[in-house]
């Protein structure tokens, strides 16, 4: 039988019958922390200065490490999240930062790897307080600096993100709800500007009050002037008539997580794809639809597929309390795919956790890292026990008159979805946390019909 | 363009290389070794783990002073900043000293981007990553890079600010990463210094209607020159010594001064014209 909460879980229990108990049900939760549970739960690898902790309206609370790195640039370590009510913080990755930004150009003129051959980490931008609306702003090593050695450039700050949720439940009476059940999402957003020639990128973190995880990297900054060079095909003309072709390029973004599910770093990669496989034989003669399961043992590279609608999850060993294992899915569809490269082939890769294999491609120029150059070669069918999640975006820029000047923002971004996290939403308010709504399909008044219950 | 493949025949002049604070240096080395090796023997009695009561990282420890910091004692306060912060001024500096430290040949045979003896160039110090483990160990080890431009040869050494060890070093050969500001400034210098710098002189004097006599009048970022293909011609050793290019600035937003069609090798310190290209300079 499922239950909402472990009854053993006193201080969570106690929250749900009492919301204005919460913050004495933290302090008891800590109080109950002795020995190597205190170690594994409170002690964090820095020092206050550098940890952002944020707990969002929704009562849920981020926590994370940040350092810098000359070529990274803002790498957030021990990342975990604890929901509202959870006795701890549920740890998700243990590092996550960029891993290269390949911007090739399509007349083949040039071939820029910005991480790695612009140092693009140690180019932050120094930011002023309007750059950074209702955060801080931290200082952070750049090169830019002009006094000193850092800049005002690291933002935490959070955002709002219109509706987290926006429902009814039909067996509340109206007058004990009031009317629907919604709540404004918010999210914590942490971010730098970091620039590469005439390129500004903004390398941003939004960590949402539902558990979400969106990297994003927004291209800004100028058309490089240098790069008019382009012809019919290769370009497009700006400015008056057709004397200058800006030329046609990629901005190829990864990103290289390294998840640390529940503090046990060993997980697993299992990947889904759903397909229609016919029609229902009564009329009206329905599709149907299959999802099916494949675990991911080795290394590999994968594609997302809008036809075989493929993704993929990193699998805890940790249970939530409905008994489902724990996990967080990569959002995640490459809209442009670059096939000029080996290490661009794929949208996805999995790799065995190795230290020495950092960067998406240019991994040699760091001679304290592996032989190997990039991630298409470090997918060699080692079996995954700790593997680390490569995300690969791409964008084709087509200029536009619009693009000066300065150019317009655009983004590329995946998600990291807590999948089976929590047993329920992390949001729903206190008097819809009952086994009504979590799946008790028995529930008369239920409605609609819970899909959760064949698992 | 970074990627120019057109590198021409240009014009070759080599500046004689200064040599200062070379002797300084190398005694500064000697000493930091001693000192190593004492703290090493003082942090092998205290375990990472046991720093701070409840496991908790040593706060505030980031030493103010340049010189080498006591060993970590039991409750933390001491010793190497906590593990995952970003790196203090003076952990990069000790670093750089720890690195040197152990390497007799790197502290005595090297040279600078100035051709300084026993002074290896500088590129930069970051922490290292911490590996996933089951426990939540962390580790707090740096990478101190340097380039010799007596080989040239990039060196990666990788040190453990706890134990005060260098952990591994590798040399490469080959292997340009962008110059620093540093190596930057010496590009333009060696470029101003040469008479193909003319162009820029008389672009300076378009733009500002000064004269320009010294390489602080512009700002100046660099990035390396990476010959496309077989190359002839004196830009061949491109790759295998270091090449870089410059764009320069009139400091305070004042206009570009376009330079970008020079190469300067910081290996040979000569200064080259690239060929006319379809595409023009990048940055």
């Amino acid at each position: 039988m499922k239950k909402v909460f472990r009854p053993l879980i006193t201080a969570a229990s106690l929250a749900l019958l009492l919301p204005s108990a919460l913050p004495a049900a933290a302090v008891a939760a800590d109080a109950t922390r002795t020995g190597a549970d205190a170690q594994r739960t409170t002690a964090r690898p820095c020092s206050p200065d550098y940890v952002i902790e944020r707990t969002l309206r929704g009562g849920g609370t981020w926590r994370m490490c940040w350092h810098d790195t000359r070529l990274e640039g803002l790498v957030l370590e021990d990342i975990s999240f604890q929901p509202r009510g959870q006795a701890e913080p549920i740890r998700i990755l243990h590092r996550a930062a960029l891993a290269q930004i390949h911007v090739p150009y399509d007349n083949g003129t040039a071939e820029y790897y910005d991480l790695t051959e612009d140092e693009l980490g140690a180019h932050v931008n120094p930011l002023r307080p309007k750059d950074c609306p209702g955060g801080a702003l931290k200082q952070i090593r750049s090169v830019l600096a002009t006094r000193g050695e850092t800049v005002s450039g690291l933002c935490v700050t959070t955002q709002e993100r219109g509706f987290a949720f926006h429902g009814d439940n039909y067996d509340l009476p109206r007058s004990v709800h009031g009317g629907n059940e919604a709540q404004q999402g918010q999210d914590l957003v942490v971010y730098t500007v970091n620039e590469a020639g005439h390129y500004h990128y903004i390398n941003q973190w939004n960590f949402s009050d539902d558990g979400t995880i969106t990297p994003k990297l927004g291209a800004a900054g100028n058309l490089s002037p240098d790069d008019f060079n382009a012809a019919d095909g290769t370009g497009w003309p700006l400015g008056e008539g057709s004397k200058a072709y800006s030329t046609n390029h990629y901005h190829n973004v990864f990103w290289r997580l390294v998840f640390d599910p529940d503090t046990t770093p060993t997980s697993r990669i299992e990947q889904y794809e759903t397909r229609q496989t016919g029609y229902s034989a009564k009329e009206p003669r329905t599709p149907l639809h299959k999802t099916t399961l494949k675990s991911v043992e080795k290394e590999t590279g994968g594609l997302t597929d809008a036809n075989a609608q493929r993704w993929w999850r990193i699998v805890s060993e940790q249970k939530n309390t409905d008994g489902h294992p724990r996990s967080w899915e990569i959002a995640h569809h490459n809209p442009t795919r670059y096939t000029g490269r080996p290490f661009t082939e794929k949208d996805i890769y999995f790799t065995e956790y190795k230290a020495g294999e950092r960067y998406a491609s240019d991994n040699r120029k760091s001679p304290e890292l592996g032989r190997l150059e990039h991630v298409g070669q470090f997918v060699d069918g080692e079996k995954l026990t700790r593997p680390v999640v490569w995300v690969h975006v791409g964008y084709h820029h087509i200029p536009r008159d619009e693009d000066q000047a300065p150019m317009p923002v655009h983004w590329q971004s995946f998600q990291i979805v807590p999948r089976d996290v929590t047993a329920m939403n992390p949001l729903t308010p206190d008097h819809l946390r009952l086994p009504r709504y979590n799946g008790d399909g028995r529930h008369p008044a239920h409605h609609p019909p819970s899909d959760k219950g064949g698992k | 363009m970074r990627d120019a493949r057109s590198a021409g025949a240009g014009k070759r002049r080599v500046v004689p290389p200064a040599r200062r604070r070379a002797a300084l240096w190398s005694l500064a080395g000697g000493a930091v070794l001693t000192a190593a090796a004492t703290t090493v023997m003082v942090t092998g009695t205290v375990p990472l783990a046991a720093t701070g009561a409840a496991g908790r990282p040593p706060a505030g420890g980031a030493p103010t002073s340049t010189a080498l910091s006591p060993a970590p004692t039991a409750d933390g306060r001491t010793g190497p900043g906590p593990w995952r912060d970003p790196l203090t001024s003076a952990e990069i500096e000790r670093a750089q000293q720890l690195a040197l430290a152990q390497d007799a040949d790197l502290r005595t045979a090297s040279e600078n981007v100035e051709r300084e003896r026993g002074r290896p160039q500088y590129l930069g110090t970051d922490l290292a990553e911490s590996p996933p483990s089951v426990g939540g160990a962390w580790e707090r080890k740096v990478v101190v890079r340097f380039y010799d431009y007596s080989d040239n040869t990039l060196i990666h050494k990788t040190v453990d600010l706890l134990s005060q060890k260098v952990e591994s070093s590798r040399t490469v050969r080959g292997v340009q990463p962008p110059p620093t500001p540093e190596e930057a400034r010496e590009a333009l210098a060696l470029l101003l210094a040469d008479p193909l710098g003319d162009g820029l002189r008389q672009d300076y004097a378009k733009a500002t209607g000064g004269a320009l006599t010294r390489v602080d009048q512009l700002r100046v970022h660099g990035w390396v020159y990476t010959p496309q293909g077989t190359q002839r011609g004196p830009l061949r050793a491109c790759g295998t010594e270091r090449c870089v290019q410059v764009s320069t600035r009139v400091p305070d937003d004042g206009p570009r001064i376009d330079a970008s069609s020079y190469v300067i090798n910081l290996s040979d310190r000569s200064v080259h014209r690239l060929r006319a290209m379809s595409g023009g300079p990048s940055s």
